[in-house]
């Protein structure tokens, strides 16, 4: 009896695992994170922070992973982090062998104006590199900050022969001045009180954080912005409530993206929210008499009769 | 009714051919997991073909599913449990716009979860000691089903009043459980010693529901009885 009882807890503590284990695993045993979260691997910013530092943290799990020589860290403007920091790229210190024992994660302060995409510089190929200057508008640049260190893998730091670069797992630093794109509102239905809108995702809306509704026409004030309830925002749906029955609604969508940059109002379609009748007030119309709610009065009684009586048998 | 008697034929002779007794691991528990066809009779308290149930939903039956869970308090000569059961079930249609009475595009939902506690007595007497594989059953008990309904995604308000509750009634349940042992025994001997399972039943159960508060029919009343039949599979560990 019992065994079956062990498989139900362990397939539930299974399931509960495999459902929070979708973000937490990481097998890389070095990881660049934001301060406060190890699942955030990804900071997007406007001209706010262009004068300042932004610090990011870094971690060494030991039990993931043995490394077998110093940590170099670095910034790089390239399309990925390298093995090894590139001479293009801005130095940010390291990290002893003999240290990490002791201090296994710590912050690295990154001067975000001295990040390499922000600093006119001649390449190490002789080229020169035209910086994008920070703080300006319409503007999309993406850093990484990276960091490798001697590994063993499997066989440990015995020889050096099988020793390779392990590259962290790294972290974005994204300047985003750019303004999404309009959306496209492919769907707009309306019921009692409230109406659905649906519209196309594009790039700019996968890092949006809010959607906004601007509401026209006789039944709304004009042109006035509002938040509506994301239904789905992966799939593209708003959820507008609070709307008046029987009067048009002139609904225009806009993203705001994940630096805060607002996009452009989505061409306007009409709605009108009507009044409907569901199964509840159907039911009352036809002269139904149940007014809801736990009215059971003294109903109850048998049903707590037995629960008594099962309960006195069972203490004896 | 030849198909039936062969099927009962095949059942009995591979319970003959079962064999030899053997050391089992205690049994307690039952747990099954069903699923039935069900039609509240809220429609029966309304004048024929006014009933607000059809009106919405149209005739078609909801699927409802339940997981029981029994415990045995006595096994001399057949067994006597307690059981708590819980279900779900739900039916969309669509709502209709109350200025034109027409249908609109909006949906409207009914939920129901049927909690029942329940007195159970199975006659497995012979199926356990003479691996004769029938098992009839009944059972008796309680029943308390909250409610809701929605219109939209919003549960629906009328007159003020909140379309959502808990109804309660009893319930009684006339049930054959099919022993499914005695078609591989080795295999049921392996699932017993690996997981303990002492035995599985494939069954089919009548349920005769009386869920309005325990008051009469009366006209109006949101009547959320039924007569039904639920399948399912039964493991007693």
């Amino acid at each position: 009896m019992v065994r079956p009882i062990l498989l139900f807890a362990a397939l539930l503590a299974g399931a509960a695992f495999a459902q929070t284990s979708t973000t937490t695993v990481n097998t890389n045993p070095l990881i660049i994170r934001t301060q406060t979260s190890d699942l955030v691997d990804t900071q997007v910013f406007g001209p706010e922070l262009c004068g300042t530092s932004y610090s990011v943290r870094w971690k060494y799990q030991a039990s993931l992973g043995q490394l077998c020589g110093d940590i170099t860290f670095w910034a790089t403007d390239a399309s990925s982090c390298g093995a090894e920091q590139g001479p293009d790229d801005l130095a940010l210190g390291t990290a002893t062998l003999l240290s990490l024992s002791a201090i296994p994660s710590a912050n690295i302060p990154v001067k975000i104006a001295e990040l390499p995409g922000f600093v006119n510089r001649t390449l190490s190929d002789g080229g020169v590199a035209a910086a994008v200057e920070c703080g300006a508008a319409d503007k999309y640049k993406v850093h990484r900050v990276c960091a490798s260190a001697l590994s063993g893998g499997l066989t440990g730091c015995l020889y050096q022969t099988n020793q390779t670069k392990l590259k962290a797992s790294e972290f974005k630093l994204i300047y985003d001045t750019q303004p999404p794109t309009a959306p496209v509102v492919t769907n707009a239905a309306a019921t009692n009180g409230e109406a659905t809108i649906s519209f196309e995702l594009n790039s700019d809306a996968t890092n949006a954080q809010t959607v906004t509704v601007a509401l026209g026409g006789d039944g709304g004030v004009d042109g006035a912005p509002i938040t509506g309830e994301a239904l789905t925002a992966s799939t593209g749906a708003i959820r507008v409530t609070g709307l008046s029955n029987n009067a048009d609604y002139s609904i225009q969508v806009r993203f705001i993206d994940g630096a805060g940059n607002v996009g452009p109002l989505s061409d306007a379609v009409v709605v009108t929210p009507i009044k409907t009748i569901g199964f509840w007030g159907d039911y009352r119309a036809r002269g139904g008499t149940d007014e809801g709610g736990c009215s059971v009065g003294w109903g109850l009684m048998p049903a707590l009769a037995a629960l008594w009586f099962m309960k006195r048998r069972m203490s004896r | 009714m030849k198909p039936l008697v062969c099927v009962l034929g095949m059942l009995t002779a591979a319970a003959a051919n079962a064999g030899v007794t053997y050391g089992e691991s205690p049994r307690n528990f039952m747990l099954e997991v069903k699923l039935g066809p069900y039609i509240p009779l809220i429609d029966r308290s309304f004048p024929v073909d006014q009933g607000p149930f059809k009106s919405t939903f149209g005739g078609s039956p909801l699927i409802l599913g339940e997981v029981e869970l029994d415990f045995q308090v006595f096994q001399k000569f057949g067994s006597v449990a307690i059981g708590l059961s819980g279900g779900y079930t739900e039916k969309f249609g669509k709502a209709q716009d109350a200025a034109s009475g027409e249908v609109s595009t909006a949906s409207t939902g009914l939920r129901l979860v049927p909690i029942k506690l329940l007195a159970i007595y199975r006659f497995d007497y012979y199926a356990i000691h003479n691996r004769i594989p029938l098992v009839p059953y009944l059972k008796a008990g309680f029943v308390g089903m909250p409610w809701w309904v929605t219109n939209g995604d919003a549960i629906e308000i009328s007159d003020g009043d909140r379309g959502a509750g808990v109804k309660f009634g009893a319930v009684g349940v006339l049930g054959l459980s099919v022993l499914l042992d005695v078609l591989d025994d080795r295999l049921s001997r392996d699932f017993d010693n690996s997981m303990g399972v002492n035995h599985s039943y494939l069954f089919a159960e009548f349920a005769l529901q009386e869920v309005n508060n325990f008051k009469p029919v009366t006209t109006g009343q949101l009547d959320f009885s039924s007569q039904h039949f639920m399948f399912g599979l039964g493991f007693e560990f």
